[in-house]
């Protein structure tokens, strides 16, 4: 693992984004329970607007210098205060990997093996992502960006054998319910936006323009969401409130000439989005864990995050309950609150302030 | 336990070391220097020793017969030698004269160094040693058994050029000069393996290749530690820069024109003596995907011959795999009729469809082996046997079910669209086959990803190998998945050197 090589803003953003839609393609309306079918565009657009406010810490921050990571910046800080954020960081990225592979577990027992034990899954997809990782930033940047290729040119198709399914009658009125449930599930949609995290501890190693990649990665990332969720509610209505995987569901009624399940595309470009999404955020966790402690156990850092992710998974795949532990959103809400927004922003103020200590000095 | 198999593992992993070569100079004594020679050549026959006396002064000129041309032996060297008028006494004088005054052929030199002399002596010049002169003089008469320059059987063309490289060391290096006239072109060489001696050119264009990429080749070449070099394939992993992967990032090419062009893309390109092969370094994933005749078709139909290619790659690597998949655990994705008639035909065999589908592409790759090692007129029997074994006696006797035997057709034939990715695509398959057969579409594109992020990861001398591609490089888009036209293309230079990261 190469801790300096660089990679260019549009790899690095075709991984944030990927990361993101893997979210999107996951997104399950059992978390806004109440919901009608027309407020979730409404909603995606406020959650894009929270999470573009949530940046500004980090906007400001690599306004002044893009040069000093967040972790960098409270290094200069006081080093203790450094190694403290590093946990933050590395509990929210070996989170995230952990969720992501709840998630696909959930995804292959659900819709692909429904009849057998997707342990050997798990395990197979999780050793997979850390040799990925292993391989290191640049190598999961590039597989990134083709993946982001591969996943566009197949969910255009998609989306066109879907076009005949779709009825804009299965609309309900905006905000028929009130904008607070509309408010609600907005920030639910931002709490699951962590790339801004990423962003703020590889930034400094990603070369080219980055304020044009942050805004093609927003701006991709609001139309992505709307997108979908205008498919899945006027293709499938109040129907799609029942279904687990409502985007999987309406890619089952598309159809291409005499092929009828396309679904089995969309289920492709799922488990490779998430398998680069796995192996970046165990990438994250071991870069920030070989940072933070030391780069002597760099091999070791990425298949002990790997081992836990594995562990955790197979513990809480007994029973409902716990799998309800990766998919908490009061946990994801926290991390966010902390890592995305708060972190930042105290980084930023101690670090003026510290700067301006030794300006007088 | 860790330290033993960590010993354990460095002790085949590591290079061999053969040790240097100490230096033993030439004696002024011809005495100590014929003795020097016998006792290293031995009785080899083809080794001639012919003493002449050079106004009284003893001296003598080695030869290895098959190496040398007879006639130019005679003629340009021993005769006017032997003959040569106003001879001076003096040893060195003597050496000097004949150097300047005597001999007329261009590839003349001296050498200090014994050892040096018997290589040169073996790669077809003639030495001479004069009693008194601590050197030999060295004259270039090589006329050795060699195959004429022929079509490049590998990589046939439709309308480039027909010319190969051959086994011949120097007709390569001239087959590449014919085509750029230029000085920029350098030719450089240096010897590796202990006993082969094998000599490797290293060719260049100094004003577009990469000074690093040059010096890196180079200094790789000098520590290459191996005993003999009989093929471009001996010093391939020596140039490599990562070894855990499917993909090399080092090319081959038997073709001159291919050279050329690599080389004017800033590549550095390797002649070894004795194969037919060149090796180009940086190579990159896109360039298996290109050839001559790109270039010479209209950018339309080069455009359509490009993406054929890729889709026949990717055809070789998955079909099968997909295949297995399908019918294994995602039948659904199939329309009724087709699967009403797969599974028709397939519940009439014995076999699980993975291991009918392992079992007849091992077939395929046996008779693909046999039919490229056996003498020509036996190939075609085996070919034969193999049509009917497979295409017809295996679907008749049940063994086999009909679909199956479209699939490792189309297979073979795309497999065959892409020739230099020949080796990683057999086996990838088989892999893919087994994964998909276990796994289903899951396992497959689990597998794909983790071969993405391995081709991601090999950075030949500094280029990514998947560059035009991950990164994305608007300009040399131009002539990797398209090709534009010559009006458009000939404005700029691809240069490999400014795709580094």
């Amino acid at each position: 693992m190469n801790l300096k090589a660089k990679i260019s803003s549009g790899q690095f953003f075709s991984l944030l984004l990927l990361s993101r839609f893997i979210s999107v393609l996951t997104y399950s309306p059992i978390y806004n329970a109440g919901l009608s079918s027309s407020d979730y565009l409404a909603a995606g657009i406020i959650g894009m607007a929270i999470v573009l406010f949530s940046c500004l810490p980090l906007l400001l921050i690599y306004k002044n210098n893009d040069s000093r990571s967040v972790l960098d910046i409270a290094y200069e800080v006081s080093p203790l205060y450094s190694k403290i954020i590093s946990v933050f960081y590395m509990l929210l990225f070996f989170f995230y990997a952990f969720s992501t592979l709840s998630r696909l577990d959930l995804f292959s027992g659900t819709v692909i093996f429904h009849e057998t034990d997707t342990k050997v899954f798990v395990v197979l997809s999780v050793l997979l992502a850390c040799y990925a990782a292993y391989l290191g930033l640049e190598a999961l940047g590039r597989a990134g960006a083709v993946s982001l290729l591969v996943f566009s040119v197949s969910f255009i198709f998609i989306i066109v054998t879907m076009l005949s399914k779709l009825d804009l009658n299965n609309f309900s009125p905006l905000f028929y319910d009130g904008p607070k449930e509309v408010i609600s599930a907005g920030w639910t949609m931002a709490a699951r936006t962590i790339e801004p995290a990423a962003a703020a501890v590889l930034l400094p190693r990603v070369s080219g323009n980055k304020k044009r990649g942050f805004f093609v990665w927003f701006f991709t990332l609001t139309a992505f969401l709307e997108i979908v969720f205008f498919f899945v509610f006027s293709g499938l209505g109040d129907y799609a409130m029942t279904q687990l995987f409502p985007i999987q569901s309406i890619a089952v009624l598309s159809e291409f000439s005499v092929f009828q399940r396309i679904d089995v595309i969309l289920t492709g470009v799922w488990i490779l989005s998430a398998f680069i999404k796995i192996s970046f955020m165990l990438y994250l966790s071991s870069y920030i864990a070989c940072r933070a402690v030391s780069v002597k156990y760099k091999k070791i850092y990425i298949f002990a995050f790997g081992a836990a992710a594995v562990i955790l998974q197979l513990l809480v795949s007994k029973n409902v309950t716990g799998f309800f532990i990766s998919t908490s959103s009061d946990v994801r809400n926290v991390l966010f609150l902390v890592v995305v927004v708060f972190i930042p922003l105290l980084t930023f103020l101690l670090g003026k302030f510290k700067r301006k200590e030794q300006r007088k000095i | 336990m860790s330290k033993w198999f960590k010993k354990e593992v460095k002790k085949i992993t590591d290079p061999v070391d053969f040790g240097t070569a100490e230096k033993t100079p030439v004696s002024k004594n011809i005495t100590e220097n014929i003795i020097g020679l016998k006792s290293r050549f031995g009785n080899s026959f083809d080794i001639l020793y012919k003493e002449i006396s050079l106004k009284g002064n003893k001296a003598l000129f080695v030869m290895d017969d098959g190496m040398c041309n007879n006639m130019q032996v005679i003629c340009q060297v021993i005769g006017p030698v032997m003959f040569a008028p106003d001879m001076p006494k003096e040893p060195s004088k003597q050496a000097d004269y004949i150097r300047d005054r005597v001999t007329t052929g261009a590839d003349q030199s001296q050498t200090y160094d014994l050892d040096e002399a018997i290589t040169d002596v073996l790669s077809g010049l003639i030495v001479l040693f004069i009693d008194g002169v601590d050197f030999c003089l060295e004259f270039g008469v090589q006329g050795f058994p060699k195959r004429s320059i022929d079509d490049a059987q590998t990589e046939v063309q439709e309308r480039g050029s027909h010319e190969g490289f051959t086994e011949s060391f120097k007709d390569n290096v001239a087959l590449l000069r014919r085509r750029v006239r230029s000085p920029i072109m350098k030719c450089e060489t240096l010897t590796v393996g202990k006993t082969s001696k094998t000599r490797i050119c290293v060719c260049y264009m100094s004003d577009r290749a990469s000074p690093e990429t040059v010096d890196n080749v180079k200094a790789r070449l000098k520590k290459a530690k191996i005993d003999m070099v009989l093929g471009s394939g001996y010093i391939s992993p020596f140039l490599d820069t990562q070894n855990t992967s499917f993909f090399s990032g080092v090319g081959t090419t038997e073709r001159p024109d291919v050279a050329c062009a690599e080389m004017a893309e800033g590549r550095v390109v390797l002649l070894t003596d004795g194969t037919p092969f060149a090796l180009i370094v940086p190579y990159l994933f896109v360039e298996n995907f290109q050839s001559m005749d790109d270039y010479n078709y209209r950018p339309y139909y080069a455009v359509f011959i490009r993406a054929l290619k890729f889709i026949s790659f990717l055809i070789s690597v998955f079909f099968p795999g997909i295949y297995v998949a399908v019918c294994t655990f995602h039948q659904e994705v199939l329309p009724s009729s087709m699967l009403y008639d797969m599974a028709v035909q397939e519940s009439m065999t014995p076999f699980p469809v993975m291991v009918e589908a392992i079992f007849i592409h091992f077939l395929y790759e046996v008779m693909r082996e046999a039919g490229l090692r056996m003498p020509k007129a036996v190939g075609h029997a085996v070919s034969i046997v193999g049509a009917l074994v497979i295409g017809d006696a295996a679907v008749t006797a049940g063994l086999i079910a009909a679909p199956m035997i479209i699939v490792v057709a189309m297979t073979a034939i795309s497999s065959f669209v892409v020739s230099q990715l020949y080796q990683p695509v057999s086996v990838l398959r088989f892999l893919f086959m087994i994964i998909g057969g276990i796994t289903g579409f899951y396992g497959i594109v689990l597998g794909f990803g983790v071969l993405l992020v391995n081709i991601c990861a090999i950075n030949p001398y500094g280029v990514p190998y998947t560059s035009s591609i991950s990164p994305f490089t608007p300009g040399s888009v131009r002539d990797t998945v398209l090709r534009l036209g010559w009006r458009r293309l000939g404005r700029r230079e691809l240069n490999i050197g400014k795709m580094k990261r």
